[in-house]
């Protein structure tokens, strides 16, 4: 399963990258919007896990885009931010975000939503 | 250069040379041209140093940060943190130790869970506690501050006594980011320092605490009382927004009592507080601290009523409708919209189009929002 | 002693004392802003704006952008502004009367609709003819409104009276604001707890030449074309070390009008911007300013340094000599507006410092520097001071500004160092070298040329184009 993580620090994006990578998912590590824009665009993943507050593009505009896009309005979206107010969270389901997890997170949380996102667009 | 010099003494003409002399000209411009290019000079040098520092610390970070992130990864609880030789080495640099704790720090404030255990061992492990412990120990201010922040955001709570006493230190950001820290480390219990701080506690300083305080299970908080007398107006604005933000209706009384109060900010914090907890009779008590507030609060007061008032306030707003002041008219008008005065706006419109007919309609448009 | 020596003894005085005052005033700017500036620095390397930025406690801000004749960029501005992070936050878009399809364009891309709109008049304005709002909750935040042309103050005007939140950040509409750039700018208001900020103040940064894509900054790079260039260093000196050092003193007279934060209620209580000025945006500071003096209300007006707000300088030499002629006209209207204020100690610093030091030198300048010029030249043509005297008091000036030049290049590399290679610091260097033989009488020229045109009460705006924004003190 192809995982796409985009999270403008560079620290934390590494070592969610390295937990998935040990949990045996590949991984395409994108420090921006854009750059997330264009990989899943290219890379065609599984699933997006995406950061809200991040240079050039937010996270909810790429969620916006990504499910405006027929070729990948179907990949699930987690995404993981520090901001845990309402009305950004509601904002973020409306856009179409399956699961929402507020920094700080346990990452071994996140593997779990991650499975169940996983059976469930399989189940689809 | 004597030359030139003495050519131009001899044909002094008038005044402006024998004030402003060419020799004076010329030392002046040959001062100014060496400290323009030492400037440049110094400049550069800054620059190779920064250039050095980076590479320095580049390469400090591409040794530890993979490693870093490893350790904190780690599932085993039993297993010790074994530090590679090459790095004892590197963490004797006091670049490299600091690139470490920011660099656990960031992760800390993303993690939870094991990850952030993980964190907290390899900060003791690796002895930056020392080095917090150090920075506290400081006399410059920033200094101070970023001990303060490393042991807070570290979970060192055995240190709260010691920062406690900083919450009112003298120096703003010192004092802020022990406050902070002692709410990191005490939730809700922390708030006590609200008892003692004398220093104005900023809006800006509020937003960062309440935000905090968003991390922790909601508690109850018998001070509040207290607080909401507290002699510093800044503690007694606080104390409303938590009374807003944890909805305590049972303090609503006392809440009251501030609309009262001498500084026209905290006046205005208890209407907006009000506006959260209130109800009927909350209305009559606006509508009677009303004549007296300034403008800024009167407005505060109309968006309040638009919650809580019912049809008997309707004179009042009826009355408000009229004021000279289109702002004041809106907001009359809204709280009448939003409390099934509609009706009345039209009839109020019936009578006198100009405005009335196109107030009346925004607020609709509004309702259908 | 004829009193044809008096008349050459007067004018030397006179020329040898404003160089020499003008000199211990620079030289106390760039020492007095180096304090604040590392003080800046220290104390928000502390602050997560990350975690604060969403909070629904921080102030609500309405953004208040005119907009003529922008059809071709609009929709990409826009949306540039609407995805600035902000909790509570409008962005009230005003199209003033454009003459292309600026409003269409938005109506189409924004899915507007018009709206029953009752506009309050609290500060005079034009008619509106129409307020629209977004059908899709998407764009919420999104308010634009359709009035009859009247210029960039009226324009402003109307967003005072539509904006619904208790701050304003007016704003060109093509600037490209950084992330964080609201928080920063509304900061000083919360965070003073002694006296009331009336105003923050941003630092304008020029993008000529830098990469933007979708509204947002990716690269900063050195403007490649001469005169942006040249406005690079121009800026840094004014902003970095003039405003810097001004708003230490509380004496800060401008507010860029491309990048502002204004306390709305007091801007509403002096009436708003004044329509009859080419200096909106200076006039509306110092009548603020005034008005709380003369009420004996403690505040303040605040700067913030950190690079926020990035636009176009003008490339051409047309344009900035439109520009600068109206900076000229703006500066000599606002401060005779304000005239009572000259050496008045009810004023205070306002009175006593920032008021004579804009009208002698920024004001003045133009003059004083064309005049004195010339003066020498003919002096020295008709062998009164000898040339060389005349070279070298030349070169003494030019040498001080040499200094003051290379100090704020120091200063920008000490603090927030936006050109990092090191062939880019020496290009700005060497740029600066040409600037008293090429820019500099460029713009000195266009300076009085705005006296000319004002005395001949020429009340043209320029075209109302995209070379607005504020004027930073030279």
């Amino acid at each position: 399963m192809k995982i796409l993580i985009a999270e403008d620090e560079p620290l934390i994006l590494q070592t969610i990258e390295l937990k998935l990578k040990k949990e045996g998912y590949e991984v395409i590590a994108c420090v921006d919007g854009l750059d997330a824009l264009q990989k899943i665009d290219s890379e065609k993943p599984d699933l997006i896990i995406t950061d809200i507050m991040m240079p050039y593009m937010s996270g909810l505009e790429v969620i916006r885009k990504v499910k405006q896009d027929i070729h990948s309005k179907n990949i699930p979206v987690i995404v993981l931010s520090t901001m845990g107010q309402e009305n950004i969270v509601e904002e973020a389901f409306e856009l179409g975000a399956d699961d929402y997890l507020k920094k700080p997170f346990s990452l071994s949380e996140l593997s779990i939503r991650i499975k169940k996102i996983a059976r469930q667009s399989k189940l689809q | 250069m004597n030359g030139t010099l003495l050519y131009f003494q001899s044909t002094f003409k008038t005044s402006f040379e024998e004030y402003i002399t060419p020799e004076l000209l010329l030392n002046g411009v040959l001062l100014f041209t060496s400290i323009t290019l030492s400037l440049v000079l110094f400049t550069y040098i800054y620059l190779g140093l920064k250039k050095k520092k980076f590479l320095v610390k580049d390469r400090i970070r591409k040794n530890l940060e993979l490693w870093i992130s490893h350790v904190i990864l780690e599932e085993d609880d039993e297993e010790v943190i074994r530090i590679p030789s090459k790095f004892i080495k590197i963490f004797r640099n006091p670049l490299a130790r600091q690139y470490a704790i920011d660099n656990l720090i960031i992760n800390k404030k993303a993690f939870s869970g094991m990850v952030a255990s993980n964190i907290r061992n390899l900060y003791q492990h690796l002895g930056f506690r020392k080095d917090s412990l150090r920075k506290l120990k400081s006399r410059t201010w920033y200094v101070q501050a970023k001990g303060i922040q490393e042991l807070s955001m570290m979970d060192q709570n055995d240190q709260l006594i010691r920062v406690y006493r900083l919450t009112n230190s003298k120096n703003e950001l010192v004092r802020t980011e022990a406050q902070t820290a002692i709410i990191q480390w005490a939730g809700f219990n922390g708030l006590r320092f609200l008892d003692v701080v004398s220093y104005a506690i900023s809006e800006w300083q509020q937003v960062q605490l309440l935000v905090q305080l968003k991390n922790f299970t909601p508690q109850d908080m018998p001070k509040l009382e207290r607080w909401l007398s507290s002699k510093n107006s800044t503690v007694i604005i606080f104390a409303l927004k938590l009374v807003e933000v944890y909805q305590q209706f049972g303090i609503r009384r006392k809440v009251e009592e501030c609309l009262l109060h001498q500084k026209e900010p905290v006046r205005r914090q208890a209407i907006n507080t009000l506006l959260k907890i209130g109800d009927e009779t909350s209305a009559e008590i606006l509508i009677r601290a009303y004549n007296d507030e300034d403008y800024a609060n009167k407005i505060s007061i109309l968006r309040a009523l638009a919650v809580f008032a019912n049809e008997t306030h309707f004179p009042f707003l009826v009355a408000e409708l009229s004021n000279s002041d289109d702002h004041i008219k809106l907001e009359a008008a809204r709280a009448l919209g939003a409390i099934g005065g509609v009706g009345v706006l039209d009839q109020k419109a019936a009578v006198q189009p100009e405005p009335y007919a196109l107030i009346a309609k925004h607020i609709k448009a509004e309702l259908l929002l | 002693m004829n009193w044809e020596s008096l008349i050459y003894d007067f004018i030397t005085y006179v020329i040898f004392a404003y160089s020499v005052t003008l000199l211990i005033f620079y030289l106390l700017i760039a020492i007095y802003s180096t304090g604040d500036a590392r003080r800046y620095m220290h104390k928000n390397s502390f602050t997560d704006y990350k975690t604060l930025v969403s909070s629904p406690h921080v102030p609500s801000i309405s953004i208040l952008a005119p907009a003529y004749n922008e059809g071709a960029t609009i929709i990409e501005n826009v949306r540039s502004l609407l995805s600035v992070y902000y909790s509570n936050l409008e962005v009230v878009i005003i199209n003033d009367g454009s003459k292309d399809d600026t409003l269409q364009k938005l109506i189409d891309a924004y899915d507007l609709e018009k709206m029953d709109f009752f506009v309050r008049q609290q500060v005079p304005s034009k008619d509106v003819r129409g307020v629209y709002k977004s059908r899709n909750p998407v764009f919420r935040k999104l308010v634009v409104v359709d009035k009859v042309n009247g210029g960039k103050a009226d324009a402003l005007n109307v967003g005072v009276n539509i904006a619904s939140n208790n701050y304003i950040v007016c704003i060109d509409v093509d600037c490209v604001l950084e992330q964080d750039a609201l928080l920063k700018l509304v900061k000083p208001f919360i965070e003073e707890t002694e006296v009331r900020v009336i105003a923050t103040g941003g630092v304008i940064r020029i993008a000529n030449s830098c990469l933007i894509e979708h509204g947002k900054l990716l690269k900063v790079r050195l403007p490649l074309q001469y005169l942006p260039r040249m406005q690079v260093l121009e800026y840094i000196r004014a902003f970095l070390l003039g405003r810097m050092a001004w708003s230490r003193l509380n004496g800060l007279l401008l507010i860029s009008g491309a990048f502002g934060a204004f306390d709305k209620d007091i801007v509403i209580k002096c009436g708003g911007y004044y329509h009859n000025t080419v200096g909106e945006d200076m006039e509306l500071v110092v009548r603020m300013r005034r008005y709380l003096e003369e009420r004996n209300i403690p505040y303040k007006v605040a700067f913030i340094p950190d690079p926020l707000c990035w636009t176009e300088a003008p490339a051409s030499y047309k344009i900035l000599a439109r520009q600068r002629n109206r900076w000229s006209r703006g500066t000599i209207e606002t401060l005779q507006m304000h005239k009572k204020m000259f050496f008045n100690p009810r004023y205070g610093v306002l009175g006593m410092l920032s008021y004579p030091y804009w009208f002698f030198f920024e004001m003045c300048a133009p003059a004083v520097e064309f005049i004195g010029f010339v003066a020498l030249l003919v002096m020295s043509f008709f062998g009164m001071i000898n040339w060389g005297t005349f070279v070298l008091f030349l070169f003494f000036i030019i040498s001080f500004g040499y200094t003051y030049s290379a100090f704020a290049v120091l200063m920008e590399v000490l603090t927030y160092n936006q050109y990092k290679r090191r062939t880019d610091v020496m290009k700005l260097l060497l740029t600066g070298l040409t600037e008293p033989f090429l820019f500099h009488p460029f713009v000195v020229w266009h300076g009085v040329k705005g006296y000319i045109d004002l005395i001949r009460k020429k009340k043209s705006w320029g075209e109302m184009t995209r070379q607005g924004f504020g004027q930073p003190p030279a």
